[in-house]
This record gives structure tokens, sequence and C-alpha cells, in this order.
């Protein structure tokens, strides 16, 4: 009893639920009001979808720049099924629709794409999101560029949040095992990787179909929240808002995602009134990043809440927060 | 008993023969050395062994649980996990892990768990994690480097890396070890204390050493078998002695030559 006690981390779960609390009041009283809550269900959706390619970029080193591609599948599923279905069981369905699919298309894409390297990869993981998307334009049953409306709304800050956690604890978990700790050696060195027993193809295309689940669960959060989806919503620019994030927060860094969605997030809505400014802001944070900090805010670090609070942790076993 | 056979093994690129039906037949416990000039084509047979370029003509087999099967042409992850490992001539750690780490990726096939059991962290996850911390300490503890387990490999001398690097192959559990150059750039004093550790772990372990090295005193003195390659070309192998009378491998080789490359 008394070991179970002391695996259980106090200060990490005060904070889990101790933000979920807050917020929950809040958006009760109407201090975080209809406005607020895009802003907060932004934040929830860039975090998931930029966690999962934080996974393909940061633990196993492959570029992908087809990123919003999945977030597509995983919206159009739910918008499809929920407008036919208009239950939670519904969302439910459609999301779990929508990550069956994103397996497939994510092993159709990952196994000849991650055999490229580099800036080969970049251009046949942007061709291939741009191929989801003329795909979704062309289709019948998405309604081609008019996209789809009238989609039900369930998602809430309450389901919304159950899924950050379990996407965190679901990194966390994995880049802190047997799995994570190869795919940052393929990472550093390819060939050393493989010298070592390590199935290098096996490990790559794992972890990105992991990542791309992210992002299919992100846009079945997303189309259950905005009413409308266009296939133009997941164009390259929104693959680009991503990657932007894991490049600002750090590659690898759980944490530092978590930091990067939060502030790009409020600095869009910041920059609102200054569409075309906010490009340039954008644009020059990044350069002034890449010259001071190349590595990102954290690098490759985590921030520990149980070692903020001086609590020995072991270096493998423990969750990020 | 004979574990690695190399039968008439050929490498050519474009139109160079890197090596050029190679035949060799490695018995357990052997210590070889592989040695000659520079171009003569050492890492390319180590690679083609390993897996790293595949065979232009020829075969590799390995004795796997008393039969042999043929690794000409199979991946090097694949003949990894038959129990070759080898270090690189131009180190290969991972630079960004720590060296804990290092050893620990080695340790990937020993003490498999699933993703399932690791988001979970039911308790083959904690067991095999805790195997897994516990032999890298282990292996770390044999190479000297405990106390340096939690700095970045990249942060470590190059000698350390050498030990290093040699560590993470033995995790990997091979019964055969390939080094490829492992003192090259070392001094004198380095290559002293480098040669009694190979030989440490050649005896502790019971291994199979097969060895790329350029420093002749290292090399007679730990080698029980020397092959010589010249341009590709297998020119004679034997014992130490045997090579250092054989006609051939003074022509090419030793000699005139051989004092004036040791004296630089």
């Amino acid at each position: 009893m008394k070991k179970l006690l002391s695996r259980f981390h106090w200060p990490m779960w005060a904070i889990i639920l101790g933000v979920y609390g807050l917020v929950a009041i809040l958006i009760e009283v109407d201090i975080i009001n209809a406005y607020y809550r895009i802003t907060l269900t932004q934040i929830g959706i860039s975090l998931i979808a930029a966690l999962g390619l934080n996974m393909i970029l940061g633990l196993s080193g492959q570029f992908s720049l087809g990123h919003a591609g999945f977030m597509a599948i995983g919206a159009y599923s739910v918008a499809i099924v929920t407008i036919a279905q208009p239950s939670v069981i519904g969302w439910f369905a459609g999301m779990l629709l929508g990550l069956v699919l994103t397996v497939v298309v994510g092993l159709v894409i990952a196994i000849p794409t991650l055999r490229l390297k580099g800036d080969y990869l970049a251009i046949a993981t942007l061709g291939s999101g741009e191929i989801i998307r003329i795909i979704l334009l062309n289709m019948k049953i998405t309604n081609g560029a008019a996209g789809l409306s009238g989609i039900p709304q369930f998602t809430n800050w309450t389901l919304l949040y159950i899924f950050i956690m379990f996407c965190i604890l679901f990194m966390a978990r994995l880049k802190f095992s047997r799995f994570g700790r190869a795919a940052l050696s393929i990472k550093d060195d390819e060939i050393a990787a493989e010298a070592m027993g390590i199935q290098v193809t096996k490990i790559k295309v794992m972890i990105f179909v992991f990542g791309a689940l992210f992002a299919s669960v992100a846009g079945s959060l997303y189309a259950s929240f905005y009413y409308v989806i266009k296939p133009e919503t997941f164009g390259i620019a929104r693959s680009i808002d991503f990657l932007m994030i894991v490049v600002l927060g750090g590659m690898g860094s759980i944490s530092g995602t978590i930091a990067a969605a939060i502030f790009m997030s409020l600095l869009t809505v910041f920059l609102q009134s200054f569409a075309q400014l906010r490009m340039i802001i954008y644009a020059l944070a990044l350069i002034v990043l890449m010259i001071y900090r190349p590595t990102g805010l954290l690098g490759s670090k985590e921030i520990f809440v149980n070692r903020m609070f001086g609590k020995k942790v072991k270096s493998s076993g423990n969750s990020s927060s | 008993m004979e574990i690695l056979r190399v039968e008439n093994l050929s490498r050519v690129f474009g139109g160079i023969v890197a090596v050029a039906d190679a035949s060799l037949s490695i018995h357990e416990g052997q210590f070889v050395g592989i040695i000659g000039p520079n171009g003569a084509g050492k890492t390319t047979l180590f690679n083609c062994i390993t897996g790293m370029y595949g065979l232009s003509n020829g075969n590799v087999s390995l004795k796997v649980d008393d039969k042999f099967v043929s690794i000409g042409n199979l991946s090097p992850s694949k003949i990894a996990r038959y129990g070759i490992a080898r270090t690189f001539q131009n180190i290969r750690l991972f630079q960004e892990m720590t060296v804990l780490d290092n050893i620990k990726v080695a340790m990937y096939h020993q003490y498999p768990y699933g993703v399932l059991a690791s988001f979970l962290r039911v308790g083959i996850f904690s067991r095999n994690e805790a195997m897994i911390h516990q032999r890298a300490l282990q292996w770390l503890e044999e190479v000297g480097l405990v106390e340096k387990k939690d700095s970045l490999a990249s942060q470590l001398s190059y000698g350390d890396q050498r030990r290093c690097e040699i560590a993470r192959a033995l995790a990997t559990n091979a019964k055969m070890l390939f080094l490829d150059e492992p003192a090259a750039g070392m001094n004198e004093q380095e290559t002293k204390n480098l040669t009694d550790f190979i030989r440490y772990i050649h005896i502790k372990y019971g291994l199979t050493i097969v060895l790329i090295e350029h420093d002749m005193k290292l090399v007679m003195s730990l080698c029980d078998h020397i092959v010589v390659l010249d341009r590709g070309i297998c020119i004679a192998q034997g014992s130490p002695k045997d090579i250092q009378r054989n006609p051939a491998v003074i022509a090419a080789y030793l000699g005139e030559e051989v004092d004036e490359h040791v004296s630089h």
C-alpha cells in the first residue's frame, strides 16, 4: 500500500485535475466566453496534432509536411458519421473509423516514402498530404469544395482535455520506452542503429502511423467543434502551422510542444485584427529563434512536474507534464 | 569449430573491384586480424559481412544454433540479431543520447515488451526495463564508464567513445565482434590500454573477434590468425609468425614500406 502511494505522483495529478477544474469553472461562469472557447479548442487541437508531428519529427527524425492530410481523414470521418447519426456514440464511431482509415493511409504513405531522406521525404509527404486533400475535393460523399456543414457539436472542454491528456501520456510513455530509444537512435545515426539490430524501417513506419493517428484525433475534434469543414481547411498551411509549433517548442520535447502550442494560438488571437502582420511576426519569430536557439525553446529536454517538487524519480517509468 | 565462412566473396563498385574472391574461415573463439595497405578492401569486406553492403558475388554463412545459415545480403539488423556486432572506423555513437541510453538501445531485442505494455506500464514493462537498466550499468562498469552514464556520448573523450562503442556492441549479446580500426588516432599509452581491454573481453566472454588495424604491434600481440588483403585480393592467411615470414606479404606490405609506415 505504501509502495502504491509512493508511486502516485500527487503534484502531477494536482496539476492535471487543477487545470481541468479551473478551466471548467471559468467556462461555467462565462469568463471563458464563446469567443475564448474557440481559442481554447484551437490550442487543444493544435496541441494534439503537433504532438503527433513531434513524435515523427522529434523522436524518429523523419520529416512530414502532410500532417494536415491525416487530420482531414479524422475530420471527414466524424463529419460523415455524425451527420448521419448525431450522437456521442456516433462521434466515437466516426473517430474510430478515422483512426482505421488513418492507419491504412498512413501505412500506404509511410512504407514507400520513409525510404527517402531529407528534402526528398519532405516533398513526398507534402505530395501525399495534397493527394488526400485533392481526393476529398473530388469525392461525392465529402461534397467537394463546398465541404460538409451542419456537423453536430460534441467537442467540449471535457472531451478535448481527455484526449489531450491521453496523447501526452501516450507520447511520454512511448518516448521513455525501448521504442522511444530506438526511434531516437535512428534520428541520431541510422546506420549505427541498424548495426545494433534495430529494424529501422519498422520503427520509422510505426512512429509515423502513431503520429498520423494523433492528427486524425485532432481532426475528429475539429470537425465536431466548427460545424463546417472544407478540403481547404487541411492544406499545406495547416501542416506548416504544426511544424512551426514543433520547431518552436523543440523537437522531441513534449513540454516544449505544449508551451509552443499555447503560445502560437494566443499569438494568433492577439494578432487577429492584423491578419497580414501575423505572417510577418510568425516569420520573424522563427528566424530569431533559429538564430539564437536552433534547437527550439526546450531543445529535446522535458520539464518534469515530479522533479520540480523535489520528488526523486527514475529516468524511466515517469510521465511528463 | 568453424563459426563464420566466407566463400569467394566479391564486391564491385562500378568498375572498381574492392574485394575479389575472398575466402576465409573463422573458428569459434579465434582472434582474427585483417591487415593490408590503405584501400586494400578491409572495411569493404567488413561491410559485406555485416550486411552494410550487398555482395556482388559469393556467400557468407554463419553458424546459428549448430547450423550454418547464409547471411550474405541479409539486412544489417538481421545479421546483428544473429549475433554479429561491430564498431566503426569513424566512431558512430548516438551522439545526442546519454551513454547509458546508447547501451540500452543495443538491448532492444533482449528484453522485449509491446507498445501497449509500455503505455499501460504493466509488470512486463517494469521488469524488463529494470533488467535493461541493470545490464546496461553492468556493461558500463565493465568498460569503466559508469560515472559518465548520464553525459551525452558526444561529450566523452575520444578514448572513452571507443570504449563506449565497444560496450554498445557487446550489449547486443554478440558472439562475434568486428572491430574496425579501434586504435586509430590513439597514442601509445591509449593503444596499450585498449589492447589490454580487448584481450580481457575476448577471454572473459569467449568472443570471436575480427579486427582491422594498422598498428602492427597491436595486431601481432592480439591475433592468433591473420588475413592479409592487397588490392581486394586475399594474398595470405596464417599465424602471425607465418605472416611475418611470408614473402608475398613482405613484398606487398611489410619490408621497407612498413618501416616507413610505422615510423609515421
